[in-house]
């Protein structure tokens, strides 16, 4: 059983393998999305995390969610020496984390009514559980950031993350032919697979932060690998990477 | 040295004594802290939410915690409700782990609700898929600096199953310079356009303006 939404013009699908899926269950887990969306959506005014920028509403008098995802960003801000961090210009921005999060969490919720076969994909960060209803992995392709119609990488996975940090909206930055700036960074897109998706999110945005050292970054952290994908279509990619892709 | 020694001799008895009344004292607490937990969460009535995290993250050894209050109830279709109540079942990991006392956020008065009238309002969301008819709608041509987008969505019992690029724009690849100084835990590949059927996409996100609007006037087709 199978649902997309869009939501802030993302989509988000959810698809649940086992024999015994309710749509209900669907449901409440894109109402769950939903609820995040709306309080962490940094785009509309009036969301939690639009208030606590626009000084109306204290941090300490904030919901539990939000003190965690601040309480997560600081622990993430720790483990990547600085190159994660929520704080821009004096407002606080979490969607590097709080996408994978949400995820995770709905993930949970399917877990919690006892579905062992699913997968959540929402913008392009997915977690995986079980294997799919031919029994087999799930296989996922990596979207080429060079052309949106096209995979470059097909994963089998299973029971973890995966993440992309670098957008196409990344890529026309890069290629904004009006920009006078220099290049900054060379990377367009960076996939991280971890042990789960918010694991996978965060340390994605983190490394995508540190340009091309970023791949090396996530090489050094134990159960996470990286594939990085530069302006001339060269990808670099960890040791124990391979491993995931789909052997031909 | 020497006039040192009975001195240390008697902090030895005086450390003892710091041993015993310590030991006592986390006893005391292991059995305060057991009962808590043994009793209801909601006697604690007003218990901030703060305090209610660190109980629950004392309980919950694992990253993921995800209350196992029914969700039904809570989170009502409407979305005033379901901004006030997703909280409660709201699956929390991390460091400051919410709880169960706060899994009921109903029951108890929350200031952050009081405190902010904004939320009362409810928020549509951006485009929730129900209402539209079944069938295959194509969306205009959009412009975007780099090429046009243009989206055809699939619609199965109300819902969207498929959202398909029609067209896209070129291909911006260059031809592969493999950098020989790559580190020697990496490896590189010139990337490659692959056909596998695959289950999930992931990767580069969509949030381009022009695939919005395309996608949005398919499923105004959809429900007109």
């Amino acid at each position: 059983m199978k649902q997309t939404r869009l939501m802030m013009g993302r989509l988000q699908l959810l698809e649940i393998a086992d024999a015994s899926a309710r749509e209900e269950s669907i449901d409440d887990a894109f109402l769950f999305l939903e609820y995040v969306d709306d309080t962490f959506s940094t785009y509309k005014p009036d969301s939690e995390i639009s208030r606590i920028n626009q000084k109306r509403l204290e941090l300490s008098q904030a919901s539990a969610p939000m003190q965690t995802i601040f309480a997560m960003a600081e622990e993430t801000r720790q483990d990547t020496d600085g190159y994660f961090d929520i704080l821009h210009k004096g407002h606080y921005d979490p969607s590097g984390l709080v996408k994978g999060w949400a995820i995770l969490n709905a993930a949970a919720m399917l877990r919690e009514r006892g579905y062992r076969n699913f997968y959540v994909e929402a913008g392009g960060d997915i977690e995986a559980a079980g294997v799919n209803a031919q029994g087999e992995k799930w296989r996922v392709g990596i979207r080429n950031p060079f052309n949106m119609r096209e995979i470059v990488k097909v994963l089998e996975i299973s029971d973890c993350g995966v993440a992309t940090s670098g957008t196409y909206v990344r890529g026309q930055h890069i290629y904004n032919p009006k920009g006078d700036a220099p290049l900054q960074t060379s990377v367009l897109s960076l996939t991280v697979i971890g042990p789960n998706i918010y694991e996978a999110d965060r340390f994605a945005t983190a490394a995508f932060a540190m340009d091309e050292r970023g791949v090396s970054f996530i090489g050094t952290l134990e159960g996470f690998e990286a594939y990085q994908i530069d302006q001339a279509g060269v990808a670099t990619f960890t040791d124990g990477f391979e491993r995931y892709v789909l052997q031909s | 040295m020497s006039k040192n020694q009975p001195v240390k001799k008697r902090s030895y008895a005086a450390m003892m004594r710091k041993y015993l009344i310590s030991a006592f004292v986390v006893a005391s607490f292991a059995v305060y802290a057991l009962n808590e937990n043994n009793s209801n969460p909601n006697t604690a009535g007003g218990v901030a939410p703060l305090q209610a995290s660190t109980q629950a993250s004392r309980q919950a050894p694992a990253a993921t915690i995800y209350p196992t209050t029914a969700p039904e109830p809570a989170l009502a279709p409407d979305a005033t409700s379901t901004a006030q109540s997703a909280p409660a079942n709201t699956a929390l990991i991390g460091p400051v782990a919410p709880t169960k006392s706060a899994a009921q956020p109903t029951d108890a008065p929350q200031p952050t609700d009081t405190a902010a009238p904004p939320t009362d309002t409810p928020v549509p969301p951006a485009a929730v898929a129900s209402g539209y008819k079944d069938g295959q709608f194509t969306g205009d041509v959009a412009d975007a600096y780099y090429g046009a987008v243009q989206v055809k969505v699939a619609i199965q019992k109300g819902k969207i199953v498929n959202v398909q690029f029609l067209d896209y724009p070129h291909d911006r690849r260059r031809s592969a310079d493999i950098n020989s100084q790559a580190m020697p835990w990496l490896q590189q590949e010139a990337v490659q356009a692959q056909s596998a059927q695959v289950d999930i996409i992931g990767g580069a996100t969509l949030t381009s303006q022009a695939f919005i609007e395309s996608l949005q006037t398919a499923l105004n087709s959809a429900k007109s």
